[in-house]
């Protein structure tokens, strides 16, 4: 092929590709895996909704790389993906890891590029970041205010900038109310609390679960 | 668009306050100093960084040639665990072009850090991983490719048909 003819090929072929990448369900799984910081995307997807395995796998035809990571996902992050009909190839990678033995290919990903991925930081971030269990409880009053933002920023396993960008808060209100400032409408703290699925009740100025 | 950037220079600028650390306490302590190093970003890491206007995914394994030390790369590996990433040890396996050109991100008293520009990654992956960057290849080819990127693969011998096998 000479180059005119790559690139038209590549044009018709992506179009292709578009169709898969833009479907809903595919640009869910796609945030939902950036949210549990399993594969970053630079789409500023936000998360919004659960997925199911089937979404993972439609988004894995436009990016392989997804199927390195459902054995782990699979058998790390049982009950926060539905698993309904795990595909036969799927099953025995599973069951190869479970009884630590046969390990075979799944699609590109070799035994040494999934079996990464059942432990170490990012399988336990994930973790940290489905289960709302595992985040401390705070029953803060205004003067807590500061260390329980903080603290379920840490157990979400956010940096102060990356949680600005990823729920598109302001980093210096952050920073602010992590520091103790009082100086803080309770609109712009709500508005950090509510990634925590809390707020301030104004009758009684204290964090309540919303 | 999000990128971790931003993250990734914090990181290597806390790696590069404790290299300077560490190394007062050699010097006062007459203990080997720590050898100033350097880290080229490669992989879906340094083309996260990069101004590709392609949708574009990464692992939370970053590769990187380095010449760090053991205790420089452990130190890394702890800054980078509450991102849920890490290094990738085996990173010294993968090819890249001779002529690979990296621009750098950070540079600190101790820790240097670049990152290869995009034709030469997708050079690499296209000549050893084609299969599994087929998206990738054919997002970056329908996106007006750099002709740098067309002299590379016709230098490596790489073959741009990308039509399903």
């Amino acid at each position: 092929m000479n180059k005119k003819e790559i690139l038209e090929n590549a044009q018709r072929l992506k179009s292709q590709n578009d169709k898969i990448r833009n479907k809903p369900k595919v640009k869910d799984a796609m945030a939902w895996l950036d949210y549990v910081g399993l594969l970053r995307n630079n789409q500023n997807l936000s998360y919004k909704v659960e997925v199911c395995l089937e979404d993972l796998l439609q988004a894995a035809v436009i990016e392989p790389r997804i199927y390195e990571l459902l054995p782990a996902i699979i058998i790390e992050l049982k009950g926060y993906v539905e698993f309904k009909k795990i595909p036969n190839n799927l099953k025995q990678v599973i069951s190869a890891i479970e009884e630590n033995s046969g390990y075979i290919k799944y699609h590109y990903a070799k035994p040494a590029d999934y079996l990464q991925w059942l432990q170490g930081p990012a399988i336990e971030l994930a973790k940290k970041r489905l289960n709302p269990r595992s985040k401390p409880r705070i029953n803060s009053n205004k003067g807590e205010l500061a260390s329980l933002i903080k603290a379920e920023r840490q157990a979400m396993g956010f940096t102060q900038k990356l949680f600005a960008k990823r729920f598109k808060v302001s980093l210096r209100v952050l920073r602010d109310l992590e520091q103790g400032s009082q100086n803080v409408s309770i609109l712009r703290a709500n508005k950090i609390l509510n990634v925590f699925n809390k707020k301030i009740d104004v009758a009684v100025n204290n964090v309540i679960s919303s | 668009m999000y990128n971790n950037s931003m993250d990734l220079k914090d990181i290597f600028q806390e790696l590069d306050g404790w290299v300077v650390k560490e190394n007062e306490l050699a010097f006062k302590s007459s203990h080997r100093l720590i050898k100033a190093c350097e880290f080229k970003i490669l992989g879906q890491t340094a083309l996260l960084q990069s101004d590709l206007k392609i949708a574009l995914q990464a692992t939370a394994d970053i590769d990187a040639y380095t010449n760090a030390e053991y205790s420089v790369i452990k130190k890394l590996d702890e800054l980078l665990e509450p991102l849920g990433m890490k290094y990738d040890s085996l990173s010294s396996e993968i090819w890249m072009p001779e002529e690979t050109e990296y621009e750098k991100i950070y540079s600190g008293k101790l820790v240097q850090v670049k990152y290869a520009y995009p034709e030469y990654l997708l050079i690499a992956k296209a000549k050893f991983a084609k299969e599994k960057n087929r998206v990738l290849l054919l997002d970056y080819l329908a996106a007006d490719p750099s002709d740098l990127f067309f002299l590379l693969a016709k230098k490596y011998n790489i073959n741009l048909d990308l039509n399903d096998e």
